[in-house]
């Protein structure tokens, strides 16, 4: 497992009981980290509770090593792909027209 | 579909006996483009391409090995005319489909027949604001006929994605792509570094340098910082508004890693190691098999699906095994001693070989280049052997360690 720090923000191994990119001069993720919990915790506000069902929203995340999704190839994966489209709006008029087939 | 059982998501069974979930298809090499920076030179068709009966054979080949999502991809998967025939077959099996484009002939005839036949997603590239893009796609009018596609496929109910390329024409505008592609109906948005691959290993002084990694992610990390605000001003998911990503080619590891790595609100993703032939599948459209479809050709084809079966070649070929037999072994320079050598393995295979024609040692990592810059030290990377010319060619660079200017 890979655990993140909540003061560097950066992951280290499980089998490391202390953070060995911290040190009194490394605590460059502090502000990172506030917003990202910040952001994270913000999917509250979605409309379903299953949005943050499993969300490893925690400063103390733990992630596998082994991934949970195959890899980022071509088209990023789109989680809920239903729900992303219900609040579509139209683009503005500046972006470019051209003509149809 | 719920997020957890989203095709890509890896079940018990998957990492027991590894399979290609995930396959992006090449199922032509014309292209109606002929990008400056295309890693497979693509441009006309391959002379020996499968036929339609072939990619009806590949296609259920897939379906019993156990694939979930298939992303068709080129030159113009579009530029089939059995593209159609496909996308249904393949639907049909309950896999899900997407096309990753240039848009630029993603005419509404053409989104409505897609969409008819089962395709799902598009993805649709745009490197850039228009002045970098057209030079990048080598072909004025490129931006603006992507853009339509990506305005055209928002309207009919696709979810759009964009993938951008990242080099010295684009990295100092990735604020005002974020913008103008969030507003055109872009969901994710995923970045990816311009590798020495086909035409780009023509254009060296195009490819961002190590060092400028750490720029990259720190401004990507302040964009995504300010999408999550955005959303929390207007009260939506943040999902809804765009999320950024990185392409296997960015990272590592550092602050930034988990910000944008994951989704907001879905699950904590971190780089775990290229997984080429373990999870995912690239198709040449002449039968040709690799691990991934960014891999270059000629140290990575396990054989070819006029002569094998798919699950001899995936099974049996070491090609196609590499990740799922490899040790650290392998590892060489800053990676072979670096605290996430186990996990990481030097991250992308495809960028690392197409640098240094092996595997190994990457220094495009932000965690490296981090360490490095504590020093008082960077790393470049120089251009020592060209390109063939053949469709994912690629030449050799080195590595340049030095100290980082006085400013």
């Amino acid at each position: 497992m890979l655990i993140l720090c909540k003061n560097c923000n950066q992951h280290h191994l499980s089998l490391d009981e202390q953070c060995p990119h911290c040190t009194p001069t490394k605590s460059h993720g502090t502000r990172i980290s506030s917003l990202l919990l910040l952001g994270l915790g913000l999917t509250a506000c979605g409309d379903k509770a299953s949005d943050t069902a499993d969300t490893a929203s925690s400063d103390t995340a733990s992630v596998p090593l082994e991934p949970a999704d195959a890899p980022e190839y071509g088209v990023e994966a789109v989680e809920n792909a239903e729900e992303l489209l219900l609040d579509y709006e139209a683009p503005p008029a500046s972006t470019p027209a051209v003509s149809k087939e | 579909m719920t997020e957890k059982n989203t095709p890509r998501r890896l079940r018990p069974d998957d990492y027991q006996n590894p399979k290609p979930v995930y396959a992006v298809w090449e199922i032509t090499l014309r292209c109606d483009h002929a990008c400056a920076h295309c890693g497979s030179r693509a441009d006309k068709a391959r002379p020996n391409e499968l036929s339609t009966a072939e990619l009806i054979d590949v296609a259920d080949q897939l379906i019993r090995i156990g694939t979930r999502e298939v992303t068709l991809i080129g030159g113009e998967a579009y530029l089939r005319s059995d593209v159609y025939e496909l996308v249904e077959h393949l639907s049909k099996a309950g896999i899900y489909v997407a096309m990753q484009s240039g848009g630029l002939g993603l005419t509404e005839r053409r989104l409505k027949k897609l969409k008819k036949a089962g395709l799902r997603g598009i993805g649709i590239s745009i490197d850039g604001p228009e002045h970098a893009h057209d030079v990048l796609r080598d072909r004025p009018g490129s931006w603006k006929m992507g853009m339509k596609a990506i305005q055209r496929a928002s309207e009919l109910g696709f979810i759009v994605t964009s993938n951008t390329q990242i080099n010295q024409l684009t990295l100092p505008h990735l604020r005002e792509t974020s913008q103008f592609i969030r507003k055109a109906g872009v969901r994710v948005w995923r970045v990816q570094i311009t590798v020495p691959m086909g035409r780009a290993a023509d254009r060296p002084e195009w490819l961002l340098q190590p060092y400028q990694v750490l720029q990259l992610l720190d401004d990507l990390a302040q964009l995504k910082i300010e999408l999550l605000e955005l959303a929390h001003r207007k009260g939506v998911n943040p999902r809804r508004i765009m999320n950024i990503t990185m392409g296997n080619n960015v990272g590592y590891y550092g602050p930034h890693e988990h910000l944008l790595r994951s989704a907001p609100g879905v699950r904590a993703k971190v780089w775990s190691g290229c997984q080429a032939g373990k999870f995912t599948l690239g198709i040449e459209s002449d039968g040709r098999i690799k691990g991934c479809p960014s891999l270059p050709t000629a140290p990575y084809i396990g054989g070819n699906i006029r002569d094998l079966t798919l699950e001899q070649i995936w099974n049996d070929t070491p090609e196609l095994r590499f990740v799922r037999d490899r040790t650290t072994s392998e590892l060489w320079g800053h990676c072979k001693t670096c605290y996430y050598s186990d996990v990481c393995r030097a991250g992308c295979s495809f960028t690392t070989h197409c640098f240094f024609n092996r595997r190994g040692n990457n220094p495009f990592c932000y965690f490296r280049a981090a360490n490095l810059r504590d020093e008082g030290k960077r790393e470049r990377v120089r251009q020592i052997q060209k390109a063939e010319g053949i469709p994912y060619d690629f030449g050799k660079f080195e590595i340049i360690e030095e100290d980082w200017p006085q400013t």
